[in-house]
C-alpha cells in the first residue's frame, strides 16, 4: 500500500476506476497534469493504491479528500471517496484495509470526523466494512 | 586479484531471488501524491503479503463504493 504515485497511469489505475463509475482516459499527459494538481493542494487529497507485487499494476483504490472546516478550532473534515478493489483481488480485505489506512490519515490530519459515501446499493457493504475500522 | 564466486540460482538468498523475479517497483523509485510515512504501518502490515489471489471460497467481501 502507498501513495498514487505520477506514473500509475501506466499501473491501470483508470482501469480499475471505472469498475466503480465512467473513468474515460484523457491520455496520460492529462492524467499526469491532474496529478500535479491535486499534489499542489497539499494536506487535502489523499489517494492510497494497493499494488499487486506480480504485476506492478494497481489492485485497489482509496482516497480521503479534506475539508476544511471554520468551526471547531479550524478543524477539518475527511470525506473518504472512490474505494474500488479489482474484481480479481476481492476477498483479501484489501477495501477494508484502505478504508482503515485513510481514517488514520484523516484522524492524524486532524479531522473531527470522518465520513464515507458510498451509493445507495453499496450502504450494506460500506456500512459492514466501516464497523472493522 | 578478485575471485568472482556466483551463488547458483537455487541458493541466491529469497529476498534477492524475489526482488529478481518480480517487477514491482519500490517507493524509492516513484513520484509519489505525499509522503507514505502518512500511511500507518499497522495497517500495512495487515495486508495480504503479496496481494496474490486467494480464493477464500466461503465469503468474499466486495468493496465497490461510489460517491
Amino acid at each position: 500500500m502507498r501513495p498514487l504515485a505520477s506514473t500509475d497511469y501506466n499501473r491501470g489505475h483508470l482501469s480499475v476506476l471505472s469498475i466503480l463509475t465512467s473513468a474515460e482516459d484523457p491520455g496520460e499527459a492529462a492524467w499526469i497534469m491532474h496529478f500535479e494538481s491535486l499534489r499542489s493542494s497539499p494536506r487535502m487529497y489523499y489517494t492510497l493504491v494497493t499494488v499487486d507485487k506480480t504485476t506492478d499494476k494497481i489492485a485497489g483504490v482509496g482516497t480521503v479528500f479534506m475539508e476544511r472546516k471554520f468551526q471547531r478550532g479550524l478543524s477539518s473534515v475527511g470525506h473518504i471517496e472512490d474505494i474500488v478493489v479489482e474484481e480479481k483481488q476481492q476477498g483479501k480485505k484489501l477495501g477494508l484495509r484502505i478504508i482503515q489506512a485513510l481514517v488514520s490519515i484523516s484522524e492524524n490530519s486532524g479531522a473531527y470526523k470522518t465520513i464515507l459515501n458510498c451509493v445507495d446499493n453499496k450502504i450494506r457493504k460500506s456500512f459492514f466494512c466501516f464497523l472493522f475500522v | 586479484m578478485f575471485s568472482t564466486h556466483v551463488l547458483p540460482h537455487h541458493r541466491l538468498p529469497p529476498i534477492l531471488l524475489e526482488e529478481r523475479m518480480l517487477p514491482f517497483t519500490p517507493d524509492s523509485k516513484l513520484d509519489l501524491l505525499f509522503s507514505p510515512d502518512l500511511i500507518p504501518e499497522e495497517v500495512k502490515s495487515q495486508l495480504h503479503p503479496d496481494v496474490h489471489v486467494r480464493w477464500r471460497g466461503y465469503f468474499i467481501v466486495t468493496l465497490l463504493i461510489k460517491h
